[in-house]
């Protein structure tokens, strides 16, 4: 906040490096091929799972390990209902899964808020996670463990004209809005009042819960706009993928944004989609090493933890503030 | 040895290819650019051990077209990826090798992998071959003209099985199951139940009595609960369609109840020889499913070659029917091509439809309907030995598949 | 009928004491380290290959004093890798955020993993049980298998070594303190960074055991660390995280509640486990019994 001048060019970069990221997005069908389209569709998706993750994890320090559970609720809720009633406006079965979502992290918000903290609290939502994955493989109006296959990408009626999403690109630019728009709000939830005063909560549990502030309402309303968000994320996936198995509920999917915010910062807003660009780099650039990929994979991680704690943006910002003068204080989140 | 058996493949592969009458020097002017063919499986993972000797099949029958001179003077590339055995991740591989130019996939273990690669085979206009993947679906109600199945179904296979216990054992008239709790489990239990109740009236005379099959979760380390069920059973004989880790951790824990002397006999439905390899001496004696044994088809020119190539570069004297499947792929392909030398993906699906086209079990036809293909189904009677293998084969049998074969019903459930 | 019931309950107790086996070294590092080693299982796995490996180098099947001794010697060598890791990895995470231990953890997950696919193959093995084990025990009806009876005789000689050393002796009782209040005990003058490395060096040790004990339970594979590992969570956060005495009663309870769910309800397998996981730390979050016992 007190920043001075001199670090304008350094005040710049992230700004240039989120400017590049959004064109790189924006052009992939224009110069990658079908299977690296596909990723970067994923991808997206996996930032707004991470970021909204985040929301939890980076303001209040709590470890969800259920996540994933919201992730396959609005999958599953969104595809189930664009099957069941295949004429209704596809916006409509979107809201739906985020809707599913939302009512499901109120209840395991409200249960695992109201009952456990810490180390208790990750087990917890990992153990109704793992409910939830069970009784998804169980369900035959799901799929069963096979999961839904077939899922069709809809069209987008405006009544003057539609937008066919299953031709070409159409749907990947779908999600690159969507995932713009969710990213947007996840922004403004974060710098917000309610960012804020769960930063405050985090750092000085004792001296807010003095000033009478409710605490845990305001983690539980934290839990479900991350909840519906990442839900919403599930419910985009679904028509792009084509095909959903339980696998996006089970436990080691509630591991990957954990592993995205560790690894790009979760102090940081933009920490898990740095977290989320280079895990998915990683993992496909090794893609081909047949037998090496846990060990290439392991080692790196291994490494980000051990050589960079922080998360590599908290990293690079060190890395900052020590070039541009030892001496001052903490640097300011982006 | 190893010298003289070398040169006998190489001499055999020079013959094999030779008579197949793949190389058609017409064309061999015309176009050199060689076919591209992208293999997706699973490299990684739970179903690592089966995709392997897939793409060693696959790689094998590649270099043999190759070393002949190709097809159409063209030669194949083979592009490799793998699919982790997760339906997301075999989706990204196969639109990455469409990108690459290989509009012809094959390979696939896991039913849930292929079922999304199908759903992209349309709109990315590629085909797809798959040299495991049962579900019904893919030839029923999922079917799409892009699809092809080299090898048998559940359909097929498990009426196959029941067929042969009727003819047998026909004393032994209670039968029950114990299936993995997914698509794949459910059926495999369902055509081998319909097969019981088709085959025992007509060939023993009497009807059976079919217990409710014991659902088992997938990839646990504790199966005594559901052995203490199926104990509990009524039933004499018994089914098992649980696959790889869980199967030999199924056998291993039930072994020490007697269970193999009060359930027999024991029909598994489709773990080849990976079971006994693992299990050596323990393993109890039971009947098993496979794609191939090459002991069923010495003589056959492909089945001899795999079986001495394999074991020369392996050092495994029992190889698993993957590897003949993923080879039948690649001849299926070839055995297109040759009719459609441009390779575009309407022309080929056109050739595949009603191919028939040799393989290490001998010809097989694509059916045009459903583009099922025909083959015979194999049963071998396995149980531990003393030797070196630590298992022996007692007998086995071939089971025309045409025999046992559902109606062509694309697009719609299996006409039980 | 009674030996139906003595079967599913035999059944669910074999269960219990090879998942405690599992969680008794994991339980241990939490108490101690506050870490949630996720690559627990992992070295479960590699403890169980080495014991594949030892008894190919003979002739297979061997008695049951030199499995026990193979065992020990599987418990030596995964302990000594828990040493190396130890220096190398815990070492450094004590100035960071708990969550990140998460996540090395994980990555030592995937490089145990990759490790056993490069030295061992893909391919599933299995291991014979000690020889006199591999039969069964006949009483009317009722029959078990030999070598699940060894599995929970294990399982209850490992309670009662671990409980009797972290109750009655001097290094346990040490053990105990640096748990509760590290540095209190430091300011005692006790070296807890010795405690700390002696902690990790006994869990590895313990999944080791556990490895070689486990070995002919099940087929072996490089996916067999992470099939453990979720159960014996579970079996730890019911038990109270960090009490050894907790997760040997939570595996019975749980591992019954298993044993009769599946066995009576058969339409619903692999789901009462996590029912009676999510069930109990509802109305328990700390666990059936808390603190460092």
């Amino acid at each position: 906040m007190d920043n001075n001048t001199t670090s304008f060019g350094f005040k710049a970069t992230p700004l240039i490096a989120l400017a590049l990221c959004f064109a790189a997005f924006a052009t992939v069908p224009f110069w990658a091929e079908k299977g690296l389209v596909f990723l970067a569709g994923i991808l997206m998706l996996q930032i707004v799972f991470a970021l909204s993750f985040n929301l939890i994890f980076g303001l209040t320090g709590l470890v969800s390990f259920g996540q994933a559970a919201f992730f396959a609720a609005g999958a599953y809720a969104s595809a189930w209902l664009s099957s069941y009633a295949p004429d209704l406006p596809f916006v409509l079965t979107l809201a739906f899964g985020g809707l599913v979502g939302a009512l499901l992290s109120v209840l395991i918000g409200m249960v695992a808020l109201h009952r456990a903290s810490g180390i208790y609290f990750a087990i917890l939502t990992l153990a109704l996670g793992q409910l939830i994955y069970t009784l998804i493989g169980k369900s035959t109006a799901l799929g069963r463990e096979d999961g839904l296959i077939g899922i069709t990408r809809p069209n987008l009626n405006f009544g003057l004209f539609e937008i066919d999403l299953s031709r070409g690109d159409d749907y990947y630019y779908l999600i690159f809005v969507a995932s713009a728009g969710m990213i947007v709000s996840l922004w403004w939830v974060w710098h917000g009042t309610l960012g804020r005063t769960l930063s405050a909560i985090r750092q000085e549990p004792e001296r807010i819960r003095f000033l009478g502030v409710n605490v845990r309402r305001y983690r539980e309303y934290a839990f479900v706009i991350s909840g519906t968000v990442t839900a919403l994320a599930g419910a985009l996936l679904a028509p792009w993928s084509q095909i959903i198995t339980p696998m996006i509920a089970h436990w080691s999917y509630s591991a990957l944004p954990i592993l995205f915010c560790l690894l790009g910062g979760s102090t940081r807003f933009w920490g898990p989609a740095v977290g989320a660009i280079v895990f998915a780099g990683l993992e496909h650039s090794t893609r081909n090493m047949f037998g090496m990929a846990e060990l290439i994979v392991g080692g790196a991680l291994l490494f980000v933890v051990l050589a960079m704690p922080g998360g590599i943006l908290g990293t690079i910002a060190l890395l900052r503030q020590k070039i541009l003068s030892p001496a001052e204080g903490r640097p300011s989140d982006e | 040895m190893v010298q003289i058996s070398r040169r006998k493949v190489l001499h055999l592969m020079g013959a094999g290819v030779a008579t197949s009458a793949l190389s058609a020097p017409m064309y061999a002017r015309a176009q050199s650019a060689p076919y591209k063919m992208g293999f997706v499986s699973a490299l990684s993972g739970p179903a690592e051990a089966l995709g392997r000797p897939m793409l060693f099949g696959a790689q094998l029958a590649v270099d043999e077209i190759n070393a002949a001179g190709g097809i159409n003077g063209r030669s194949i590339e083979l592009h490799v990826r793998d699919t982790k055995a997760k339906p997301d991740t075999g989706t990204v591989a196969a639109r990455e090798l469409i990108g690459e130019g290989c509009n012809m996939l094959l390979g696939c273990v896991s039913s849930s992998v292929a079922l999304a690669i199908n759903g992209i085979l349309k709109q990315e206009n590629a085909t797809l071959i798959t040299a495991a993947a049962h579900s019904l679906r893919l030839t029923h109600e999922d079917f799409n003209r892009h699809y092809f199945r080299v090898t048998d179904n559940p359909y097929m296979r498990q009426r196959a099985q029941a067929k042969l216990m009727a003819e047998l054992y026909p004393d032994v008239t209670s039968w029950g199951g114990l299936i993995p709790d997914h698509e794949y489990g459910r059926s495999t239990w369902e055509a081998y139940r319909h097969g019981l109740n088709t085959f025992y009236p007509e060939l023993a005379g009497v009807q059976p009595t079919i217990s409710d099959p014991i659902l088992t979760q997938y990839g646990g380390s504790d199966y005594r609960n559901y052995i203490a069920s199926a104990l509990r059973d009524p039933a004499v004989g018994f089914f098992s369609s649980l696959y790889g880790g869980d199967a030999i951790s199924l056998f291993q824990q039930a072994k020490p109840y007697g269970f193999f002397q009060k359930k027999a006999p024991f029909m598994d439905s489709a773990n080849e020889f990976i079971a006994a390899r693992a299990m050596k001496q323990e393993l109890p004696e039971m009947w098993v499913g496979s794609h191939w044994y090459f002991g069923a088809f010495k003589g056959n020119e492909i089945s001899d070659r795999l079986y001495n190539k394999y074991q020369e570069e392996t050092g495994n004297k029992h190889p698993d029917g993957f590897v003949s499947e993923g080879h039948a792929t690649v001849m299926a392909y070839a055995g297109a091509l040759a009719k459609a030398p441009e390779g575009s993906t309407e022309e080929v699906i056109s050739a595949l439809e009603g191919l028939t086209f040799e393989t290490a079990t001998g010809s097989r036809t694509l059916r045009a309907e459903d583009h099922q293909a025909i083959k015979p189904v194999i049963i071998y009677r396995l149980r531990g030995a003393d030797n070196d293998a630590g298992f022996e084969i007692m007998e086995y049998r071939v089971i025309d598949g045409a025999e046992t074969i559902e109606d062509a019903t694309p697009g719609q459930p299996v006409n039980w | 009928m009674l030996a139906d019931f003595l079967l599913i309950a035999m059944n669910g107790l074999v269960w219990a004491m090879a998942i405690f086996l599992v969680a008794s070294g994991l339980t241990l590092v939490f108490g101690i380290l506050h870490i949630l080693n996720f690559s627990h299982g992992g070295f479960v796995m590699i403890g169980a290959y080495l014991a594949y490996s030892i008894m190919n180098l003979g002739s297979g099947a061997v008695g049951i004093v030199a499995f026990l001794g193979l065992a020990l010697a599987c418990a030596v060598t995964v302990g000594a890798m828990g040493f190396v890791i130890d220096r190398v990895v815990f070492k450094r995470l004590k100035d960071v955020d708990d969550s990140y231990s998460l996540i090395a953890t994980y990555a030592i997950l995937l490089l145990s993993e990759g490790a056993v696919k490069t030295i061992w193959g893909p391919n599933f093995l299995s291991v014979y049980p000690p020889k006199g084990l591999g039969g069964a025990v006949f009483l009317g009806d009722f029959i078990m298998p030999a070598y699940a009876l060894f599995v929970i005789g294990a399982g209850i000689a490992v309670f009662l070594v671990l409980d009797f050393w972290l109750q009655r002796t001097a290094s346990g009782k040490i053990m105990k303190s640096v748990a509760l209040d590290p540095w209190m005990a430091s300011l005692l003058g006790i070296n807890i960074n010795l405690i700390f490395t002696v902690a990790v060096v006994a869990g590895f040790a313990l999944a080791g055991l556990a490895g070689g004990v486990l070995a002919p339970n099940q087929s072996l594979s490089p996916m067999m660390g992470g099939t453990y590992i979720i159960q014996a969570f579970g079996v730890i956060i019911v038990g109270g995280i960090g009490n050894v005495r907790g997760a040997f009663l939570a595996a019975i309870l749980l591992g019954l509640i298993d044993a009769f769910g599946t066995v009576y309800v058969p339409s619903l397998p692999g789901v009462f486990f996590f029912v009676a996981v999510a069930v109990i730390i509802l109305f328990r979050p700390q666990g059936l019994l808390s603190g460092v016992r």
